[in-house]
């Protein structure tokens, strides 16, 4: 029996690299097999384990995710992977230290 | 050939003068191949991604010491590639069936590429610049190439199509004057590392960079997003005189860091350090801030199991009062929401957690957490005078009831026998227009206000900053934020009440002589910023300042007020 969630990204650029690869190492921890499939852009289910994959797939803010997994571990690895995405995986927000360095 | 102007992007400012190098590196590419045997294209494939691990590990320490540790992140990032089990599980298919493992690895690595390529979001494509980087990296150890070397005899401006996080990190830096690339955007690498680096960058300057070549002489404007491919005498002298000036002014205002900052009719201003951890205290010293302007104490309660306990933040406070003291510390109490993972809070997901629970609106609806930091602060402060500033306060109740708080508190650690701090000071940021609108109401039980510009910004033009679409338009020059402020100032003061300013505006010089013109009475901002705040300071009379901004109040757009204060500085008129 396969475990299944769905999740909205709200990350504000989109996965880039950091989430990306946050997301793999945390998929990787686990035994059961991981999917991401994103509802929104309408594709396949992809292997959760892989980085290259997370990143490429180009997962973007408001984006509907289905996470999968199959496995011993299922239940907690579904739910330790959506509680990363709703977490803004584990980002505080930085705006207001940005850099502002204007010149006259 | 004649002078050349080309539009880019201003990715980091200052001006620089220079010979251009051009950087080329070689972009390897392998025929589909037959290779070896099997086994040994795979041992092969092994050393390589062992060697680039090698020279990721390495190139990630260099970018540590020489831009920080949040720009070395994404070395990690690229470590993480070379073990990606789908690829590597697809390139030794290949190798399996009979292809060179530089082949296979090319192949292998150019199907994410391709596919991030087409993926629709400026932010996310330009990260195809890293991959690139991880797949010629490889490719490079399997063709036995050596690593593309930088040959600077001289300093020179870099142009380059683009310029990936390692090409950049490898550059032998104290000879670079500038970064121009034809790709990338505010966001790319080039961008982020110029800035952290201080060397003035324009990017995204397109196919027409093609046409300049080494040697050549040129000019980068990295204020205007310009660059001047053989320009004639005249801009050349135009912009050697600018430059000049902003060096002179930059070694001016480290050289005077630690004096104090006085206009020239005389008016001394307070400018101190917006601090997020403890380990930035050393930097208020260094940089000539006058202690600490705003502490957030977010750093304690975030990424961890469990609240800290009394005796931990009591600790950590008390350590910092004697890093700055006799300086003040203004110590703003946590501004936590929604929009932060707090495990042992569990807060409610909100659809708008800028609108949500958050700041005192928190800290109201759980005491125990507020009071144990309120207790903590002001055992800290013990003997001295402490200063608590409360986050996202948009009532009088709240205040009361902050106010009633603080007491309880003190009350009961009197009968317990605890040294507390001999005066208190309360104030409240102004962050929300309600506030704002309240001052002089909200002056009969605060002590002082803190503009907190960002937020303001934010909540005065309903544009959320973080999001892409709507960050432009959440611009603090816009006259109706300016108008806000100087309300916000005229009421407090005529309820003789401080104002201070901790938000980003502070640390913008363009902005400078309207919180001088507008009043305000002390400023706060990211350490790095404090020199050249204190160095415009110094320029302007009170009076000048003050005209300046009965003109920028009656202009119709942020544009418009902009463009008004680029006009204005006083000695832009003087040169």
């Amino acid at each position: 029996m396969a475990a299944s969630t769905e999740v909205v990204v709200a990350y504000r650029d989109g996965l880039h690299a950091r989430p990306a690869t946050l997301l793999a190492k945390t998929a990787a921890a686990f035994s059961s097999t991981i999917t991401i499939e994103n509802l929104t852009q309408g594709s396949k289910p992809v292997n959760a384990k892989s980085p290259l994959t997370v990143l490429s797939i180009g997962i973007q803010r408001n984006d509907r995710l289905r996470i999968a997994a199959d496995g011993e571990d299922e239940d907690e690895a579904v739910e330790t992977i959506a509680r990363l995405i709703a977490d803004n995986f584990g980002e505080a927000e930085e705006a207001e230290q940005q850099e502002q360095v204007s010149n006259e | 050939m004649s002078e050349r102007r080309i539009r880019g992007i201003a990715a980091s400012p200052g001006i620089a003068i220079g010979p251009v190098y051009r950087y080329e590196p070689l972009l390897i590419t392998v025929e589909v191949e037959a290779g070896q045997d099997v086994a040994t294209e795979l041992a092969r494939l092994e050393a390589a991604l062992a060697a680039a691990r090698q020279e990721i590990r390495l190139l990630a320490e260099e970018a540590g010491r020489a831009v920080g540790p949040k720009e070395a992140a994404i070395f990690s990032a690229h470590e993480l590639f070379l073990q990606d089990p789908e690829l590597l599980q697809q390139v030794q298919g290949r190798i399996r069936q009979q292809q060179s493992a530089a082949s296979a690895w090319q192949a292998g690595f150019q199907h994410y590429i391709h596919q991030l390529q087409a993926v629709q979001n400026e932010y996310l494509q330009a990260r195809v610049l890293d991959l690139e980087d991880v797949a010629q990296r490889v490719l490079r150890h399997l063709t036995g190439q050596a690593e593309e070397s930088w040959q600077l005899s001289e300093p020179a401006v870099i142009v380059a199509h683009e310029l990936t996080p390692s090409a950049i990190v490898r550059c032998p830096r104290e000879q670079v004057l500038a970064f121009c690339t034809a790709q990338g955007g505010p966001t790319s690498h080039v961008a982020i590392l110029a800035r952290a680096l201080g060397v003035p960058a324009v990017v995204g300057l397109g196919e027409e960079l093609a046409g300049v070549r080494s040697g050549q002489a040129v000019i980068v404007d990295g204020e205007r997003g310009l660059v001047i491919a053989e320009p004639e005498a005249e801009a050349l002298a135009r912009y050697r005189r600018q430059a000049q000036r902003l060096q002179r002014r930059a070694r001016q205002a480290e050289e005077d860091r630690q004096q104090p900052a006085c206009t020239r009719d005389g008016r001394c201003y307070p400018v101190r350090a917006n601090v997020q951890t403890p380990e930035e205290v050393a930097a208020v010293r260094t940089c000539g801030a006058e202690g600490i302007g705003l502490l957030r104490t977010e750093f304690l309660f975030l990424e961890r199991r469990q609240a800290p306990s009394e005796e931990e933040q009591r600790e950590i406070y008390r350590a910092l009062i004697e890093a700055v003291q006799p300086a003040p510390v203004v110590f703003r109490t946590f501004d936590i929401g929604g929009d932060k993972p707090v495990p042992y809070l569990s807060l409610p997901r909100e659809s708008n957690p800028f609108l949500g629970l958050r700041g005192v609106r928190l800290g109201l609806q759980r005491p125990p957490l507020l009071r144990t930091q309120l207790r903590a602060l002001l055992r800290a402060g013990a003997g001295r005078e402490l200063r608590i500033l409360f986050p996202m306060v948009s009532s009088y109740e709240e205040v009361e009831a902050l106010r009633r708080l603080v007491q309880e508190v003190e009350q009961e650690l009197r009968q317990q026998g605890q040294e507390l701090a001999e005066r208190v000071e309360l104030g409240i940021m102004i962050e929300v227009p309600a506030a704002a609108l309240l001052v002089d109401v909200l002056a009969e039980v605060v002590d002082f206000f803190s503009l907190g510009t960002n937020d303001l910004t934010q909540y005065v033009l309903a544009a959320d900053r973080t999001n892409e679409s709507t960050a432009s338009l959440a611009d603090p020059f816009h006259p109706a934020v300016l108008r806000l402020l100087q309300l916000t100032v005229e009421a407090a003061h005529r309820c003789q009440r401080r104002v201070e300013i901790c938000g980003e505006l502070a640390s913008e010089p363009l902005a400078l002589p309207l919180l001088l013109g507008l009043g305000i009475d002390e400023l706060s901002m990211v350490p790095r910023a404090v020199p050249r705040c204190k160095e415009a300071i110094r320029r302007w009379t009170l009076q000048e300042a003050q005209q300046v901004t009965r003109e920028a109040l009656h202009l119709r757009t942020a544009a418009e007020v902009r463009s008004y204060l680029h006009t204005c500085s006083p000695d832009e008129a003087a040169s």
